[in-house]
């Protein structure tokens, strides 16, 4: 179904959501990278053999602290892999063998006399926590925020995507662990206003809501990808924000591991990750340490032969792998396996001119004239389309009846213009 | 072994065709209305033009690519618009012949689907305006036919349509009642003005068509035959006759939502139906013909492009001011 820059997707979320979050403790191996996302000189700080416990660095990064990587196990190293990972690009990374964990129970740590945001931030530092929304450290994010100024923190729960429900998973089990870090956050940045947005059907949001009371969750708009965190208004008045405010957002679980950081003194060390498709036998939400590889995973989600396609990443946005010896990391939030039945290859067509690009581009773009342009090499007539604008949402390329990929072309347009100029006339006379 | 493949890695069910079928059915009912009043001649009049199209996009199709084209079923909802449009009295080859341009001249030769810059439908019958006026205009009357027969129309008792009857400024005599039911001269797809109407609100709900052009040209169609009957008659009655008599109704449901040549954005699409509906009025003001709703279709349709993009850059500009005003 259609909306003005937004159509409805499929709801695919059953029956992972319905299952309870699954714990994936028994990991034999994790493949984890010395540094992540950074151009600074590493220093592997362990060598083959050595024993790493949990929190353990992995390599010594003195130009970029932030980027390094901590044990997410307890284990001895058994040697170094180079891996291409579809998603952070080439990592060079240390292979560590578990060792199982004694199982030990929660214990508080003491608190301080007042949570300060310096301590909020230290806290987020040293338990490596990574926003799941972007794979950026929240202390970086953090510390951005408190230097431009927030008028609105909103956790981002709003799982618009068909298959997608870790974020759902993680606010069913812990809601109230969220919303206590998303106030840390807040606290820490000096939001004053903030909340959970949510695109849950009614028996799943007031459920939620009876818990942690409904003026903090805020039911988005349930149209891809015109879901917003927040609605705007002209006086932002109860449930909006006013138009100019500047709005953050941060992930459900980083609100998590921010809380279980200052409650309980954990690391951030494990994610929650939707495994679901076609090619899945039981779809369900699974934590799992960061380095356990998708292999394992998918084998725990009872998928044995290697299945056809495998995204990483949701349905409109995500990335296709090939190989499954990769490993989880922050940022993961959605494994999809599919069969070559549900994924079927489009031949495209000529574009009929319906406009369901044109309502359904949040940017506000013409798809359809960008493509038309391009085809026709009208490079120098590109600019005045803004084609920068577009965020790949991919949601022209899903609607388009005619099998176009106008997402690619849009961006391809974006990469084109003003730097190729075609003089025709000249073309003519040649 | 896994696969490569690139985001969205599903898409949505709909198909090109998914339009072109949904005009279709819309035919049938409007057909069999029409079926109802005259026999069976409307129906073979509307298969006569189907099957002129496809014969002329196959033909088309073996010049350009060396194979038939037709998968998209584009050609059969032109051929079946064309057939509609025509009077039930008229021969089996006009309609045939107006197919034939439709595609051949005004289709094809720009790319096929989706790259004409006007309504093939529309072109075809103006062609057929131009060429073969007497024989298009030329209704038989409803209350005293029961069914026509198939080739020898001659003996047919014929009656002025009642947009004929306000062109030479006389008065007519048809009430609300009579134009609902259908009971008027008129051409075989327009009489059923509620079939219309229904055929309106499921292709909105489909959407296979806009309401942001119908309803504009609509309401602007009305303004104009309120403001300036075409005869003595007041400004209600000349409201109720110019929207349901003629092709108005009909080619603002078919032709003025065709996908291909109609604006695609929603600014674009309202000024469209009120450039339309300007013409419209225009044209059945000071035009020749009794019915010239094709002609206004086709001249709008060559704003179309230009409207996209004025509009675009006219909302993008203002945005733009918005934002910075938001900013401050």
């Amino acid at each position: 179904m259609l909306s003005r820059h937004g159509t409805r997707l499929l709801f695919r979320k059953e029956p992972a959501i319905s299952q309870p979050t699954q714990e994936l403790t028994e990991v034999s191996q994790v493949v984890l990278p010395f540094s992540f996302a950074t151009e600074a000189a590493v220093r592997p700080a362990v060598s083959l053999y050595d024993t790493v416990n949990k929190g353990t660095p992995l390599a010594i990064i003195e130009d970029d602290p932030l980027a390094t990587v901590c044990s997410s196990v307890t284990g001895a190293v058994s040697g170094e892999r180079q891996i291409q990972h579809p998603l952070y690009g080439v990592l060079n990374c240390a292979v560590i063998d578990c060792v199982p964990d004694m199982p030990s129970p929660e214990v508080p740590v003491p608190l301080p006399k007042a949570l300060t945001p310096d301590l909020i931030l230290q806290t987020a530092e040293t338990a490596d926590i990574i926003d799941e929304l972007d794979g950026v450290p929240l202390v970086l994010k953090l510390h951005r925020w408190q230097e431009t100024g927030c008028d609105f923190l909103a956790a981002d729960g709003i799982e618009i995507e068909p298959y997608a429900s870790s974020a759902w998973a993680v606010l069913r089990d812990h809601a109230e662990q969220v919303l206590e870090g998303l106030r840390l956050a807040a606290l820490c940045i000096g939001a004053p206003r903030y909340h959970i947005a949510v695109c849950l059907s009614g028996q799943r949001r007031r459920s939620i809501a009876l818990r942690i009371g409904k003026d903090y969750l805020y039911q988005t708009d349930s149209y891809y990808p015109k879901a917003a965190p927040v609605r705007y208004s002209k006086h932002g008045g109860r449930g909006t924000v006013k138009y100019g405010s500047r709005v953050c957002r941060i992930g459900i679980q980083a609100c998590l591991a921010l809380y279980r950081a200052l409650y309980l003194g954990e690391a951030h060390n494990r994610c929650t990750l939707t495994v679901a498709g076609d090619a899945v036998p039981h779809p369900q939400n699974v934590s799992v340490p960061f380095g356990t590889t998708v292999q394992q995973v998918l084998e725990h989600c009872g998928l044995i032969e290697p299945p056809d396609y495998l995204i990483l990443g949701e349905q409109m946005t995500g990335t296709a792998a090939l190989t499954s010896d990769i490993p989880i990391l922050p940022g993961m939030t959605c494994i999809l396996a599919f069969t070559a039945a549900a994924i079927k290859p489009v031949t495209p067509r000529t574009c009929i001119g319906c406009g369901r690009c044109v309502q359904v581009c949040h940017a506000g773009l013409l798809p359809f004239e960008i493509n038309r342009r391009y085809r026709n090499m009208h490079y120098e007539r590109l600019g005045s389309l803004s084609t920068h604008l577009c965020d790949g949402c991919n949601a022209c390329s899903y609607i388009c009846p005619c099998g176009i990929d106008l997402a690619a072309v849009v961006r391809e347009a974006a990469a084109t213009d003003n730097t190729i100029s075609v003089d025709l006339e000249e073309d003519d006379d040649a | 072994m896994l696969k490569a493949a690139t985001a969205p890695h599903l898409r949505a069910a709909q198909r090109p065709t998914y339009q072109s079928y949904g005009m279709l059915l819309c035919l049938v009912p409007l057909t069999a209305f029409s079926c109802l009043h005259y026999g069976i001649r409307p129906l073979l009049l509307v298969l006569s033009g189907i099957l002129s199209a496809l014969v002329t996009e196959c033909i088309c199709g073996l010049f350009r690519h060396g194979r038939p084209t037709m998968s998209d079923a584009t050609c059969t909802v032109t051929g079946g618009l064309i057939g509609a449009m025509m009077s039930p009295l008229a021969p089996f080859w006009v309609p045939a012949i107006g197919s034939a341009f439709a595609i051949g001249v005004v289709k094809m030769p720009f790319g096929g689907t989706g790259r004409n810059i006007f309504n093939p439908a529309a072109a075809g019958m103006a062609f057929c305006a131009v060429c073969f006026p007497t024989r298009l205009f030329m209704y038989p009357d409803p209350t005293l036919t029961d069914s026509l027969p198939l080739l020898d129309t001659s003996a047919v008792i014929t009656a002025a349509s009642p947009t004929a009857q306000l062109n030479s400024g006389g008065t007519t005599s048809y009430g609300w009642l009579s134009l609902l039911s259908g009971d008027f001269p008129g051409p075989i797809g327009s009489t059923g003005v509620l079939i219309l109407l229904a055929c309106a609100l499921y292709l909105f709900a489909r959407r296979s068509s806009s309401p942001l052009i119908l309803v504009p040209y609509l309401i602007v169609c009305a303004i104009g035959a309120a403001l300036f009957p075409r005869a003595s008659i007041t400004a209600v009655t000349s409201v109720s006759l110019e929207l349901c008599t003629g092709l108005l109704l009909f080619s603002g449901v078919f032709l003025l939502s065709d996908p291909v040549t109609a604006p695609r954005f929603w600014l674009a699409r309202i000024l469209y139906g009120v450039i339309a509906a300007i013409l419209t009025m225009i044209l059945r003001h000071y035009g020749r013909f009794e019915c010239g709703e094709f002609f206004a279709v086709m001249l709008v349709n060559s704003f179309s492009p230009l409207l996209d993009r004025s509009c675009w850059h006219l909302t993008a500009l203002l945005r733009r001011k918005r934002e910075e005003v938001a900013q401050i």
